[in-house]
């Protein structure tokens, strides 16, 4: 149900849940547990990807803990922990189920930025460009008989390979510029698709903001 | 009449002379084949007559106008199509339907003209199935049909396709063969394709190195 949501609604309402939960103690935070988990349900089909991600800022938020533990106090740690989990998973659940650019449009909606939107619709559409490269690049090097070593040869590879990945990147920016002034770009980027909100994307966004307020009323 | 003039077009990158004396016309939805070996300047040629590579002498007339300043190219590039050698190049929006999209919606022609050329062009080239798909994520072939698809979009008056049959498969080989056959745009072609040229049988270039 949650991939389905207009995405606009989507962003204000997880928004909102994030904002109680950070307001949240203990008791109350545990109370969004059922929720958070609800929202979170369309995340199984990716469990491998979304342990990665929980296990890689936890690895983080270890350290803010740990300090808590040893300077301040056991409960204060243990809050920090539950919010911040509980906060990660609400994101993770807005960011896996809605497409990025679905998800920079309902911002664009929002009144963010156009140019902070369309630096991260460039930069989103090109990573993985520059990251093909940067592979097909090494498995070159590999093909004509390279192996990392701990020697200047190694490194001399490597600095090759990003100094030509740099060049790539600025030749492709400019032709890519070229390409889209050739199809009448003036500065922004048409949106094919609209959104279309329904009943259920009101409801949706009514329930969360009961529930968050009812939480933090009743606990 | 003529829509595109080139009177003894020269130009220079970083000191070379790369074209001399290029002479060429073009009348409304006349065909051109350009050929030439590599390093010929084909590419250069069409990147020029775009506006992208500023001419070191020789004149270019759109429609009876001699372009000399940005805004002279700006204003000829609503009018003209130019489809990229790479379509790596070519292709910036999240999906297929979107990349076609983005000419008519760029371009102010409405909603409405755009998603009927949306759903014209993915019938023409049967790529109906990649509608949804990311652009980053097609094959190569995909890639180069779906860049011409998305020039053809701005339904240009004359459209400038540099090498548009490198890495089609048979199928979508033919496919636009009989699409460069039977439109009646104005056309520059760039290409090697020996059975190309021979199955469209128009005027040619040739350009020397």
């Amino acid at each position: 149900m949650v991939e389905s949501l207009d995405p606009r609604f989507k962003i204000l309402s997880f928004l909102f849940l994030a904002w109680a939960i950070a307001l949240s103690s203990l008791k109350e935070s545990l109370a969004f547990l059922p929720t958070v988990l609800l929202l979170s349900l369309p995340l199984i089909k990716k469990l491998r990807e979304l342990w990665k991600t929980i296990l890689f800022a936890d690895s983080f938020l270890l350290l803010v803990v740990l300090s808590q533990l040893f300077i301040g106090s056991p409960q204060v740690a243990l809050e920090v922990f539950v919010r911040s989990n509980l906060i990660l998973l609400l994101s993770l659940s807005l960011l896996m189920t809605t497409p990025t650019f679905e998800l920079l449009h309902a911002l664009h909606h929002l009144k963010v930025p156009n140019s902070l939107l369309q630096v991260a619709f460039l930069t989103y559409r090109y990573l993985y460009e520059v990251k093909d490269r940067y592979l097909k690049s090494l498995k070159s090097a590999k093909c004509k008989g390279f192996s990392p070593r701990t020697d200047s040869f190694t490194y001399k590879t490597y600095a090759s390979v990003i100094g030509s990945l740099i060049t790539y990147s600025f030749l492709k920016a400019d032709r890519v510029y070229k390409a889209m002034e050739c199809r009448g770009f003036s500065g922004y980027f048409p949106v094919f698709r609209h959104f279309k909100a329904t009943v259920k994307d009101f409801i949706f966004i009514v329930a969360s903001i009961i529930y968050g307020a009812i939480v933090l009323w009743r606990f | 009449m003529e829509i595109l003039k080139v009177e003894d077009l020269r130009v220079e990158i970083e000191g070379r002379e790369v074209l001399k004396g290029v002479n060429f016309s073009l009348k409304a939805g006349e065909k051109l084949i350009i050929v030439g070996d590599n390093g010929s300047g084909k590419t250069t040629l069409a990147e020029t007559l775009m506006g992208f590579i500023k001419p070191k002498g020789g004149k270019i007339v759109f429609k009876g106008k001699e372009l000399k300043e940005e805004k002279d190219f700006k204003e000829m590039r609503r009018e003209v199509g130019y489809c990229f050698q790479n379509p790596e190049d070519q292709l910036f929006c999240p999906t297929v339907e979107e990349e076609i999209a983005f000419a008519p919606l760029a371009l102010g022609r409405g909603r409405e003209r755009a998603e009927r050329l949306v759903e014209e062009l993915l019938k023409g080239f049967q790529i109906e199935h990649l509608r949804r798909r990311p652009t980053h994520k097609l094959s190569g072939g995909e890639k180069r049909i779906v860049s011409v698809a998305a020039v053809l979009a701005m339904e240009p008056e004359i459209l400038i396709l540099d090498e548009p049959t490198l890495g089609l498969d048979r199928k979508r080989f033919e496919l636009l063969a009989s699409f460069l056959k039977e439109t009646e745009r104005g056309i520059i072609l760039i290409t090697h394709e020996r059975e190309l040229i021979n199955h469209l049988n128009w005027k040619f270039l040739k350009l020397e190195s």
